[in-house]
């Protein structure tokens, strides 16, 4: 057991920490992430595919334990198994989906399209869930300082956002879509946790659906050239509003020249290099982000505590398969 | 003092005696994972277990062993983490060069990848060499498996991927009773006892072009049998597609795309959509390649086809001659079809099998396989290149 003789748990001073910067830092290298990358291709050729749940998870676990936080490195948690199940998973629904679509075609060409289409309508309808708890479940292996990051259950929250969100876009023109991804990141905010540590969110629908329309415009008339700089404005409004416990929030240093020295690295770094450079590249975007972002405010670390664990890994696999992954 | 031995004997009063020195251990923190404060410790490993002393009041806290422990040196940074089964939500972490070497030595399970730059040349060197020899593998076993995977799916139901275009295509072919009589019979008589018969149409379309889809349909166009200088060219043409049925090429294609492809998302995974070397077009060519092969097969196939049928097979040769004449300067390796001056050497040189040979029909039957199209509307001229598939 570990010996608890630290501070007298309800002794803890109420009294306010005084406002600092939590800064993070990026220590990955393009090398090593490269020299991971060709390991795991080698091996996941070796292995015809079935390592590549073990090679993802390595990759998280890199880059998780090279981000430092206040001093302290993140670790990701996550196992080559858990997530293997879930591609496990994956594969007996995509044999159900094909399985039944033959079936069908035997019977009636009628048939098999009515069946495709049903199943086109149900995936379109689980996706939201599906990205919710891959997130979920990406949350509740990431750990700092010994405590679990998590997603609460959604009560189909979001899933309303989505979809309606999709249906009202859809109908307004694209009028109504910055007011759906604020509250696609409004939910997924108000339920992330860090132990017992809660995350808001404060923005407002009338304030993003203004600078998503003046956007609009406004790129019409530069020929798209303002498209970064409402990136750039949007991200920053959200960190602001992003409240961590009570007196945090996340600050972004970012400008829309950031967002165009990023794409442009992005698109040529890669395009000269026939896609070699892409670890390199993808190393120094984070080093990159991890200096533009920090979070603002006080944080009474002491008093956070451990929660219980979180979500499994099927939808993980889900994401990666109907190509909605989380881009690591 | 160094603990040697760590006996459970010990009491913790022993233990607290025996805290090490400033210069003794490693620094660090523990993090007990039930709250986020963190405690100030200093590490140090007995030889079977890691002692874990408060850094203030030099306490033993607890004692891990090392089978239960796991070390994740964080490869980039002189800090490790050590985890334990015996508290799985508790997190350890030291800093220092000192103490990432110490505990290098205790396991070498500890980095994700060697730190020391000429291990890493050769984890470089050992993982090329690998990808290499396993594409080159892949790149040769893929054509077998596929081809023996299609050969056993029935053509009834490869059928299901041809019927859309059948019906598509069948309101244009052409349907003199005497042509369909002639074709039909030059196709029994290629086609030999031991296979299906293929389905074989003329399409009302000026463009000279023969072609197979999926199911075992064969059709060849009308402008292919009016720029014909013989019966046995026509023959030919239709000895070829004839093969590329009864080879399975078209499903053989389809399932070695569908290999190629899962392979290629299964090895590079969620790097493809990061990635330039852009897979299509890759397995474009590649399927070129693989494509050349199929024809070059069917060649000699239609070959093997005139020789049982007791057709001369100069026609054949003369029909790829001729347009090995109007060919562009396309390089073979971006081509679908092996260049025609090769397929005329290889009709031409290939050993005969029979030299009692006669012309594929009589002039009677030949005119009227000319005049297959008389009865037909004209089709409107398709814009399309003269590929014979």
């Amino acid at each position: 057991m570990v010996d608890s003789t630290g501070l007298p748990g309800g002794a803890a001073t109420p009294a306010e920490a005084p406002t600092q910067k939590y800064t993070l830092q990026f220590h990955g290298s393009g090398t090593s992430f490269f020299l991971i990358f060709l390991k795991n291709v080698l091996f996941t050729l070796l292995t015809l595919g079935f390592y590549l749940a073990w090679a993802k998870t390595e990759r998280r676990k890199y880059v998780w334990q090279n981000l430092e936080f206040h001093g302290q490195h993140f670790r990701y948690t996550g196992t080559g198994i858990e997530l293997f199940k879930g591609y496990l998973v994956v594969a007996f629904a995509y044999l159900l989906f094909f399985g039944s679509s033959y079936l069908a075609g035997l019977a009636s060409a009628q048939l098999k399209t009515a069946v495709e289409i049903g199943a086109a309508i149900a995936i379109f309808l689980v996706i939201p869930s599906i990205i919710y708890r891959a997130h979920g479940y990406l949350y509740s292996r990431t750990n700092w300082r010994g405590i679990r990051f998590g997603l609460e259950p959604q009560n189909g929250e979001y899933n309303r956002a989505f979809l309606l969100g999709y249906l009202f876009t859809i109908l307004s023109f694209g009028l109504y879509l910055p007011i759906m991804t604020n509250r696609l990141y409004r939910t997924m905010t108000n339920n992330t946790r860090f132990g017992t540590l809660e995350f808001s969110y404060t923005g407002k629908d009338r304030d993003v659906w203004r600078m998503g329309v003046s956007a609009f415009f406004l790129s019409i008339l530069t020929l798209g050239l303002y498209y970064p700089w409402y990136l750039a404005k949007i991200t920053k409004y959200r960190g602001r509003h992003t409240r961590i416990g009570t007196g945090a929030c996340l600050r972004y240093e970012l400008t829309g020249g950031d967002f165009i020295r990023l794409f442009l690295l992005h698109v040529w770094g890669t395009t000269l290099t026939l896609g070699l450079a892409f670890p390199w590249i993808a190393m120094y975007s984070l080093r990159y982000m991890a200096q533009r972002v920090y979070v603002e405010g006080s944080i009474d670390f002491e008093n956070i505590e451990q929660r219980e664990e979180g979500a499994g890994a099927a939808a993980d696999g889900f994401a990666d398969a109907l190509d909605i992954g989380l881009g690591v | 003092m160094r603990p040697r031995t760590a006996s459970p004997t010990h009491s913790i009063s022993d233990w607290v005696s025996e805290f090490p020195n400033e210069t003794e251990g490693w620094a660090g923190e523990l993090a007990d994972g039930r709250s986020a404060s963190l405690r100030a410790v200093r590490v140090l490993f007995d030889g079977a277990s890691f002692l874990v002393y408060d850094a203030s009041d030099r306490s033993l806290i607890t004692r891990w062993t090392l089978p239960d422990t796991t070390i994740d040196a964080i490869q980039e940074r002189d800090v490790i983490h050590l985890k334990s089964v015996a508290e799985p939500e508790a997190l350890i972490t030291l800093y220092g060069s000192e103490a990432r070497e110490g505990l290098s030595r205790i396991s070498t399970k500890s980095d994700v990848l060697p730190r020391n730059k000429w291990h890493r040349l050769a984890l470089t060197v050992i993982c090329v060499a690998g990808i290499a020899s396993m594409a080159m593998l892949i790149w040769n076993a893929v054509p077998i498996v596929s081809r023996a995977i299609a050969h056993r799916i029935p053509i009834e139901a490869e059928r299901s991927l041809g019927v859309q275009l059948e019906a598509q295509l069948s309101d244009r072919y052409c349907e003199s009773k005497a042509a369909g009589l002639v074709l039909a019979n030059l196709t029994e008589k290629l086609a030999g006892v031991d296979h299906q018969i293929p389905s074989v149409n003329v399409l009302n379309m000026e463009i000279p072009n023969a072609f197979a889809f999926p199911g075992g349909y064969v059709v060849l166009t009308r402008g292919l049998i009016e720029s014909a200088n013989s019966p046995d060219e026509v023959a030919g043409v239709l000895a070829h597609e004839i093969a590329h049925v009864y080879e399975r090429h078209i499903m053989t294609g389809i399932v070695r795309g569908a290999l190629l492809s899962a392979l290629w998302a299964a090895s590079v995974g969620d790097f493809s959509g990061l990635m330039v070397i852009d897979p299509t077009t890759a397995f474009q060519i590649s399927t070129l390649t693989f494509s050349r092969k199929d024809e070059a097969e069917a060649d000699r196939g239609a070959i093997k086809m005139l020789d049982r049928a007791g057709i001369r097979r100069d026609g054949f040769a003369e029909f790829f001659e001729r347009l090995s004449e109007s060919e562009g300067a396309l390089p073979e390796w971006l081509s679908t079809h092996p260049a025609s001056e090769d397929r005329a050497k290889i009709a031409a040189s290939a050993p005969e099998f029979n030299t009692d040979t006669r012309p594929a029909m009589t002039d009677e039957a030949w005119e009227a396989l000319l005049a297959v199209c008389s009865t037909a509307p004209e089709l409107e001229n398709e814009s399309r290149e003269i590929i014979f598939d």
